[in-house]
């Protein structure tokens, strides 16, 4: 019951997972500018936060007033 | 009193966050101390003078004839304005620059400030406010952006037309609609700067319909400001639609691939992706520190949302996610050819609708749209964060901008490239001296060297050759007699039929050598760094020809005198010419004056209009005129769009008296009840 509770709340949640997965992309390639290259890490964060960033738009759109 | 000051800490905040911002902009502030310094670096050129304002709105708009780029005379409602007010008020052009650069400093800040006391209790906002108008003012891309001042300008105030546009939003104050729209008016005047209002004002408008959720009053929000853009810019608009003047460069896949140097995605969430630094590349580049604390204030705005999503209000929350998704649109577009999606789409495009992205052909200047976006998102989502996560970021926000300011060239920017300087005595003296009665070559030299793609000037090497001299006397456009001229092969005769008094070969450039016209007609004098050559022959802008002669560049010296004579002319300005003519038959009037279709010529016959007639091209470069009236004549020689564009001018004068009366009237309203 329990699990598929967090099952649940991922499942709704997954715009701001995704945000927070892009987020976390970007915080790898910005520390990674102070050594050296970062490579596409920006660039998957990009659309990671992109999509998720969208879907929460979407979501607070149709949300109730 | 002083208990009263002490308990408005944000005020204060204000106060010291601009003065701080102002200290940094203190070289472009010198002009005001001193009438002669002048801003002489590349395309941030003022030089005094009521007709140079001509030279800054070429770099605006242009005609083109047979696909050549010709001089066009533009009289844009407020450009023009700068000359005119600084004529009035006995200060030089860049007196009034630098009173525009304080004036949208301040009135940006006052945007930030105003805009905290929207969405931010009152102790969160000093905090705030020392973060947000450091950052916004002394980020890398506003900087660099001040080499285009008219797009600086409406960067600089874009806080306080948020902020009007979100007050009239909440409050539905019409005098807010109308102040609004007249800072969206005058601040748009130029098509990039329109562009990028534009996009706000979108911003805005979906804000409202999100916001009301109603269309009718998002339509009058979303019409009004751009009817009355529209009523205030109405002179220039109309030269749109009258004499196919038309954005002046032309956009090809090349160009597009060139201008989107160093617009990689990781260099555009580093405030790195200028295509021409000013400085050496690698100090942006590879500069660690700068990247690092830039993409770390971008990344802070989406933290503070995401961190503080679910306790935000949903007013908060639809600015906030709208103000995000605008970042990450500039951001793709940012990116140039370098974003494989854009690429394939313009790949899509043929050579006339590549067209439509002109204005974007230097994608990553976009980039200037992110920080106001930044700043909406970071005060919307605030006070979701909770008070102890609240105070952290906004020290970890001004620890960054701190680090981001530090370790930037801004103050290289500011102080040595963009800073005013004296300019040597000799081009004041030319600008007067130079009558624009006659035509002036300005020569460049077969070689010098440049520094960062610039040429430099021989007396300041940090000044990147610009268009100072742009405004003195007036010139022809590059053609291929006029290359023959440059090149030291042209005949006598010519000189006299093109009215070419002086030659200027530009020795003030850095190491320019290689010059080798030797005129024997000319005299030529080496001043301390031009060299100013001038024709000893007399040279008229009007000469008489016969209506059948085949007049070429090589066959000028056999050409007959025609049946007519010309007995006086009078230039009132760029525009507009007379000359009286007496004739015995008909005869082509030659008008040495760079070759538009749209120069027309009037003939009046004791004050009765005779004819109007359209030049045919001479020489590839000027005007004639057959003209068939016999007797004395008056001919007018006038650029036709000047008509309508002065016409026009009553339409915005108008609106703007309407404008400003309006407000009066509510403020004087407001303070009766």
């Amino acid at each position: 019951m329990k699990s598929g509770h967090t099952i649940n709340k991922i499942i709704c949640g997954w715009p701001a997972y995704l945000s927070l997965a892009g987020l976390a992309l970007w915080a790898l390639a910005c520390l990674s500018l102070l050594f050296g290259n970062p490579g596409d890490l920006a660039f998957y964060g990009y659309w990671l936060l992109l999509a998720g960033m969208i879907g929460l738009a979407v979501r607070h759109i149709r949300a109730p007033p | 009193m002083l208990g009263e000051k002490t308990r408005d800490p944000s005020l204060h905040a204000f106060l010291f966050a601009t003065a701080l911002v102002i200290l940094v902009y203190l070289p472009l502030l010198f002009p005001l101390l001193d009438g002669k310094l002048a801003f002489t670096y590349a395309d941030f050129t003022t030089f005094t003078g009521y007709e140079s304002a001509k030279t800054r709105n070429m770099y605006t708009y242009y005609t083109f004839v047979d696909g050549f780029q010709v001089e066009a005379f533009n009289r844009a409602f407020l450009m023009e304005g700068i000359s005119l007010f600084s004529e009035i008020l006995k200060l030089s052009d860049s007196q009034t620059q630098s009173i525009l650069i304080l004036a949208c400093l301040l009135l940006g800040s006052f945007g930030i400030y105003r805009l905290t006391g929207t969405f931010l209790r009152e102790e969160d906002r000093p905090a705030a406010v020392l973060f947000l108008v450091p950052f916004y003012f002394l980020n890398m891309w506003s900087i660099d952006r001040i080499i285009h001042i008219w797009i600086w300008f409406t960067y600089a105030i874009f806080p306080l037309f948020v902020s009007i546009g979100l007050s009239y939003i909440s409050e539905r104050k019409p005098s807010l609609l109308v102040s609004y729209s007249l800072m969206f008016g005058f601040f748009g005047m130029i098509p990039h700067s329109f562009i990028y209002l534009f996009l706000v004002h979108l911003f805005l408008a979906f804000f409202c319909l999100l916001s009301w959720k109603n269309l009718k009053n998002t339509l009058v929000f979303a019409f009004f400001p751009l009817l009355i853009y529209i009523l205030l810019n109405l002179p220039p608009l109309s030269l749109f639609l009258s004499a196919k003047v038309a954005y002046p460069v032309t956009v090809t896949m090349f160009s597009l691939e060139f201008l989107s140097e160093h617009g990689e995605l990781i260099n555009v969430l580093t405030f790195s992706n200028n295509w021409w630094p000013q400085v050496a590349a690698e100090k942006i580049l590879e500069n660690r520190i700068l990247r690092f604390s830039s993409f770390a204030i971008i990344m802070g705005a989406f933290a503070a949302f995401l961190l503080g999503y679910g306790k935000i209000g949903p007013r908060e929350k639809t600015l906030a996610l709208l103000s995000l998704l605008f970042v990450l649109g500039f951001i793709f577009i940012a990116q140039g050819t370098n974003n494989g999606l854009l690429k394939a789409f313009f790949d899509t495009l043929d050579d006339g609708q590549l067209q439509f992205v002109a204005l974007f052909r230097e994608s990553g200047r976009i980039a200037l749209m992110i920080p106001v976006f930044l700043v909406l998102a970071v005060l919307a989502s605030a006070n979701g964060l909770g008070e102890r996560r609240r105070r952290l970021f906004f020290s970890a926000m001004l620890f960054l901008v701190l680090l981001h300011v530090l370790s930037s060239p801004i103050f290289e920017y500011v102080g040595t490239i963009y800073s005013a300087t004296e300019v040597p005595e000799e081009y004041h003296a030319l600008d007067t001296e130079i009558s624009k009665e006659y035509k002036t070559i300005w020569l460049k030299p077969p070689a010098a060297p440049k520094i960062l793609s610039s040429y430099r000037y021989a007396w300041n090497k940090e000044k990147a050759f610009g268009s100072m001299t742009g405004g003195m006397g007036s010139t022809y456009s590059n053609c291929s007699v006029i290359s023959m001229v440059a090149g030291g092969n042209a005949s006598r005769e010519l000189f006299h039929a093109l009215n070419i008094k002086y030659l200027v070969e530009r020795t003030d450039i850095w190491g320019a050598s290689g010059f080798d016209i030797n005129y024997s007609w000319f005299e030529c004098r080496k001043l301390e760094y031009l060299t100013v050559c001038e024709n000893k022959d007399e040279t008229e802008p009007f000469l008489i020809y016969p209506p059948d002669a085949n007049i070429t560049p090589g066959s000028l010296n056999e050409t007959p005198a025609g049946p007519a004579v010309v007995n006086g002319f009078s230039r009132i300005n760029p525009t507009l010419w007379y000359v009286n003519v007496s004739a015995s038959g008909p005869f082509l009037l030659s008008f040495a004056e760079v070759y538009n279709p749209l120069w027309e010529a009037r003939v009046y016959v004791g004050g009765e209009k005779k004819e109007t007639v359209q030049p045919i091209k001479l020489f590839e470069t000027s005007n004639g005129y057959l003209i068939n009236t016999t007797g004395d004549m008056e001919v007018e020689l006038r650029y036709a769009p000047q008509d309508m564009f002065e016409a026009a001018m009553t339409v915005p004068l108008i609106t703007l008296l309407l404008c400003i009366s309006y407000l009066g009237y509510s403020i004087v309203g407001r303070d009766v009840r």
